[in-house]
């Protein structure tokens, strides 16, 4: 049940009463003193800011070190990137980037397999290369990797390879990276060139194997047939070696290792200087190309 | 710029005594408002709105009416999240009437006459259905306008001189004598 003690429709803000009690309810307050609730603001408040404070030092620290990863996350792509356009990648890992930018229409070389030797398989045919010749032949192949030069001379039966920064791998067989100057490798033998050695001239004929390590000088005229010729680290000249089922060793640091054995084992080892005479064969004819 | 204006900008700075003056311009009709209607949840509803309030207060740009309108607001949810964790209806203010059953008629003219202080006044306004009370607060109580209340009870302006209206007639019902429907009859303030 309600009373209307004011005329229907009209202004209640007149009747006195109501404007009195309306002053009351809004009289002002003293603020002199703390109101309630004020300590608790002013605390908060005080949290706030040292909240802020340390937002503020932990955002600039994030932000470095999201520029940081930022940074350190473009170099390595860019590197990886580049490197794998320049396909000096491990085997794997080339093979993994190059198949993961063929998907994106970028041709990158492949890698090299379990073996060491770079694939051959989908290579695209306008493959970055230096190469003047590439003049394949049956069963053989011959591969120069970018930036390689002057790989002339494919093997009949062996794999001649060049890999990036080989130089002078004439005549086919394997050349690793800094070596220069392997020619006329294996027909169907196997003429090997450690790194830093040079003029691996005229390698392993038919069956044959003529290696050269690393460091080694001039190892001209390996083994024949059957034969074996090996310079190793810091050995000299080797010229002529093994003959038909011969073995014409030269140790590290032996030098002018010529002439050597036919059929018999001839070895120049360690400090010797002197020039092995054959065994018991006529000198081998040397044969540089 | 005002002072206003400059205590605020002090107190985005860090300034503790400017927030000192901006807690204390809103605080008093901030808690008048709460406990009205809210009776004994007001003061957590004020303090969680203060938290609400130095949390964000970096982020506020406004004058000194758009500041009063933003700490209501936020203190008008605080209010309405407490209630509804406690589950239970808008409250009386205890000061001095029967919450439960509500004075007499004859009571409450006897207590206007003779108590007519802010808390008694407030009590009377607490009477008001919600939504009068809360429109007769922040029109005559707070000061707000009728738009900027409208913004803090999420109501249209419209809406809010309505429900004030209806709530200062109601009020001047509860203020009459019993058996007088004259409204010129003498005040309060006269009568005493």
């Amino acid at each position: 049940m309600s009373r209307h003690t004011s005329r229907p429709g009209g202004d209640p803000m007149s009747d006195p009463r109501v404007r009195e009690l309306l002053d009351a309810a809004a009289a002002p307050v003293e603020t002199t003193r703390p109101l309630p609730g004020e300590d608790e603001a002013l605390a908060a408040f005080r949290a706030s800011r040292q909240g802020a404070a340390k937002n503020s030092r932990f955002s600039l620290g994030s932000a470095k070190a999201a520029v940081a990863a930022a940074i350190g996350t473009s170099v390595l792509v860019t590197g990886g990137v580049s490197a794998a356009a320049a396909g000096v990648l491990p085997g794997a890992a080339q093979q993994t980037v190059s198949t993961l930018l063929k998907s994106v229409g970028i041709s990158v070389p492949e890698g090299k397999d379990a073996d060491g030797q770079r694939e051959v398989r989908d290579r695209p045919d306008n493959a970055p290369s230096k190469a003047a010749d590439n003049d394949e032949q049956s069963r053989d192949r011959s591969e120069e990797a970018p930036g390689a030069r002057s790989n002339g001379d494919d093997a009949q039966c062996g794999r001649p390879e060049q890999p990036p920064g080989a130089r002078g791998n004439e005549g086919g067989n394997q050349q690793p990276p800094g070596s220069r100057g392997n020619q006329n490798g294996a027909q169907c033998g196997r003429s090997e060139q450690a790194p830093g050695a040079r003029n691996n001239q005229n390698g392993a004929g038919q069956g044959g194997r003529s290696e050269q390590s690393s460091g080694g000088g001039n190892n001209e005229n390996g083994a024949g047939q059957g034969g074996r010729s090996e310079q190793n680290s810091g050995g000299g000249n080797n010229e002529n070696g093994a003959g038909q089922g011969g073995r014409s060793e030269q140790n590290s640091g032996g030098g002018s290792n010529e002439n050597k054995a036919q059929r018999g084992g001839s070895e120049n080892t360690q400090g010797d200087q002197a020039e092995q005479p054959p065994a018991d064969a006529p000198k081998a004819s040397r044969s540089r190309r | 710029m005002d002072e206003f204006e400059q205590r605020l900008a002090a107190a985005q700075e860090g300034d503790e005594l400017a927030f000192v003056y901006l807690f204390r311009s809103v605080q008093p009709t901030l808690l008048r408002y709460l406990a009205t209607l809210g009776g004994p949840l007001a003061e957590d509803a004020a303090a969680e709105t203060w938290v609400s309030v130095v949390r964000d207060l970096h982020r506020f740009r406004g004058d000194e009416a758009g500041w009063r309108s933003w700490i209501f607001t936020i203190g008008h949810s605080r209010l309405r999240d407490a209630q509804r964790r406690a589950g239970r209806e808008p409250v009386w203010v205890d000061a001095g009437l029967e919450p439960a059953l509500g004075p007499a008629a004859d009571d409450v003219a006897s207590t206007v006459e003779e108590l007519l202080s802010t808390e008694s006044a407030l009590a009377l306004i607490g009477r008001l259905p919600r939504d009068q009370a809360e429109a007769v607060l922040l029109r005559y109580v707070v000061g707000m306008d009728a738009p900027a209340a409208g913004r803090v009870l999420g109501k249209r302006p419209g809406a809010v001189r309505v429900a004030a209206h209806r709530g200062l007639r109601r009020l001047a019902d509860l203020l009459a004598p019993p058996g007088v429907t004259d409204p010129s009859a003498p005040s309060v303030a006269e009568v005493t």
